[in-house]
């Protein structure tokens, strides 16, 4: 997939744009606060129906206005066009449609525009709660795996009602055993079918994470990500029937898929208690680029990649082994932003690429 | 939007408290009464009538002028078979199928929590006293196929797995005079999943 165009009205600081994108890297440079950031959100908007950075859209709309629009012309590897847009206006209607053709349920975009996006919020997911981590993985199977994705939305709806359920009961006496019995079974497929694709994903996941972090750090650590998921402990059903008495105390439900944890290894050792943070970085930056090459592997189309200001994390070294990796793999379209003006260029002119470069300052863009 | 009379306003912003009406249309079958003032005492008497005169049928909780539905009190119905539907709107249109001679129960509703519904505000009890009672043979789940009305039919099937009853549900799958091509993935899969042999199926 190759964005060739996008068109911005109200997005955040984006009073109105409209850039042509290189086929290749682009690079978006400018100082801080001026809307590089915004600038990747957009395109991974277009994508996943929502901001990464912003859980609701109000804030996303751009000061002191009720709506925005995005809308990006892409190339498909078939060489078709493909124009989605996305339109939120002030009831908060959200309406994502796909040359003009609108979706009856957001959750049919996703994947159709495949997409990875690292930031520094990644680098950090390591030492945060489980969610960040599950997130790495949910948002990546999601985009090959329709099935996936509607028993996570099952999964989640579900949750969300007995925890409801859970919550309602704090000051009843009579607890309808009969209505978790039936909240509990209805949680059972949709879990199985979560927990048996995040187990069959990071059998193809492990051995290209550990390839590449072997080649970002130069060494030969042996490399693995593991889930650590109650359903491994037995039949679910039990499970839940066991933890009831301590859910219905918690008012919450304790056990299950979305409790999941993504534990990664390096040489056996869990990374989190005492890698260093070069390892650290190296290692989520592995695992990230590991989802771009399996889903490039498993997508028909090849996805975007966004770099979202991670270089000023890195040393020049690592930064060129990351750019070689990524020449040598044949890497789709990618968006780098950079604080730095010519850090990135300099690379790149020493590898003989095309590339363009978009300078940004206060929510207006020049191609440099 | 301004008017010339207090009572134009009064008129547009009481009629605009109904659904789907907005001040604009509102204002559209105001002019219109204004013009046609005899219909305004049929409307006002017909409303009055709904108000005072409508009752939920004991048995099933359907609408109706009397105590008991028209659906329930016919003797040519199927009294064995009862179709357990979450509003009136679904007895309707499955009246208008044609295909249907048994009784319904209307829920009132399907259970989420999160809205504040749970079990015991729904007519559950009343439906389990009606099967034990009047010797019903099967129970049909006419319930939307979401999540909150799968945990209705759960709930149900559940309740009711001490008795002999015969429980069925609706078939979900390709909507008639569908295109394939337009059918969403997730039914798609289930109408593979749960196919049905030839003869069954077109003969009919």
């Amino acid at each position: 997939m190759i964005l060739e165009q996008i068109k911005l009205y109200q997005f955040k600081n984006y009073e109105e744009l409209s850039l042509k994108f290189n086929s290749g890297f682009n690079l978006i440079v400018g100082l801080n606060g001026m809307g590089k950031t915004n600038l990747l959100d957009a395109i991974y908007y277009l994508s996943f129906c929502r901001s990464n950075y912003q859980h609701q859209d109000s804030n996303v709309v751009s000061f002191s206005k009720d709506s925005f629009r995005i809308s990006g012309d892409y190339l498909t590897s078939e060489d078709r066009k493909s124009s989605v847009a996305a339109v939120v206006t002030a009831r908060k209607s959200k309406k994502i449609s796909v040359n003009k053709k609108e979706y009856g349920r957001l959750s049919d975009h996703i994947g159709m525009i495949p997409l990875v996006m690292i930031t520094p919020d990644d680098i950090q997911s390591l030492k945060e709660g489980s969610e960040e981590r599950r997130k790495l993985i949910d948002t990546c199977i999601s985009q090959f795996s329709k099935p996936y994705l509607s028993a996570l939305v099952k999964y989640n709806r579900i949750l969300k009602q007995r925890n409801a359920y859970l919550k309602s009961m704090y000051d009843k006496r009579n607890i309808d055993h009969t209505l978790l019995d039936s909240l509990d079974e209805q949680l059972l497929g949709p879990a199985r079918l979560i927990h048996e694709e995040r187990g069959k994903f990071l059998d193809l996941f492990n051995p290209i994470f550990e390839e590449i972090y072997q080649y970002l750090a130069k060494g030969h650590e042996q490399m693995n990500c593991k889930i650590r998921s109650h359903l491994d402990e037995g039949n679910f059903k039990d499970i839940l029937r066991n933890a009831r008495d301590k859910d219905i105390d918690l008012q919450r439900t304790s056990v299950g898929i979305h409790k999941d944890d993504l534990k990664i290894y390096m040489n056996d050792r869990l990374m989190k208690t005492f890698a260093s943070q070069g390892q650290i970085k190296s290692g989520i930056l592995s695992i990230k680029l590991a989802q771009y090459k399996l889903l490039s592997n498993i997508h028909k189309e090849m996805p975007l990649l966004l770099l979202d200001d991670i270089f000023d994390k890195l040393d020049r070294t690592r930064v060129e082994y990351l750019l070689d990796y990524m020449l040598n793999n044949n890497f789709g379209q990618t968006f780098i932003t950079d604080t730095h003006q010519l850090r990135v260029e300099e690379i790149l002119q020493k590898k003989e690429q095309s590339y363009s470069k978009f300078v940004v300052v206060d929510g207006s863009v020049t191609l440099a | 939007m301004k008017y010339s009379s207090r009572i134009i306003e009064d008129a547009v912003n009481a009629l605009s408290q109904l659904p789907s009406v907005g001040k604009k249309s509102a204002l559209r079958l105001v002019l219109h009464l204004v013009k046609e003032g005899n219909q305004v005492e049929d409307i006002v008497n017909s409303l009055n009538n709904l108000k005072d005169n409508l009752k939920n049928c004991k048995e099933c909780f359907n609408l109706s002028d009397h105590d008991i539905c028209a659906i329930c009190a016919n003797v040519n119905r199927n009294k064995k078979t009862i179709c357990v539907v979450e509003s009136i709107r679904d007895v309707m249109a499955i009246e208008d199928t044609a295909h249907y001679d048994g009784l319904y129960h209307v829920l009132g509703g399907v259970i989420s929590p999160l809205e504040g519904i749970d079990a015991d505000q729904l007519r559950i009890e009343e439906l389990i006293n009606r099967i034990k009672t009047n010797g019903v043979e099967e129970i049909i789940m006419g319930i939307s196929p979401t999540i909150e009305g799968d945990t209705t039919i759960f709930y149900l099937s559940k309740r009711l797995k001490e008795t002999p009853i015969k429980i069925s549900m609706l078939s979900r799958g390709v909507a008639f005079g569908g295109d394939l091509e337009y059918t969403d993935e997730l039914t798609l899969g289930r109408s593979i999943l749960a196919r049905v042999p030839y003869s069954h199926s077109l003969a009919e």
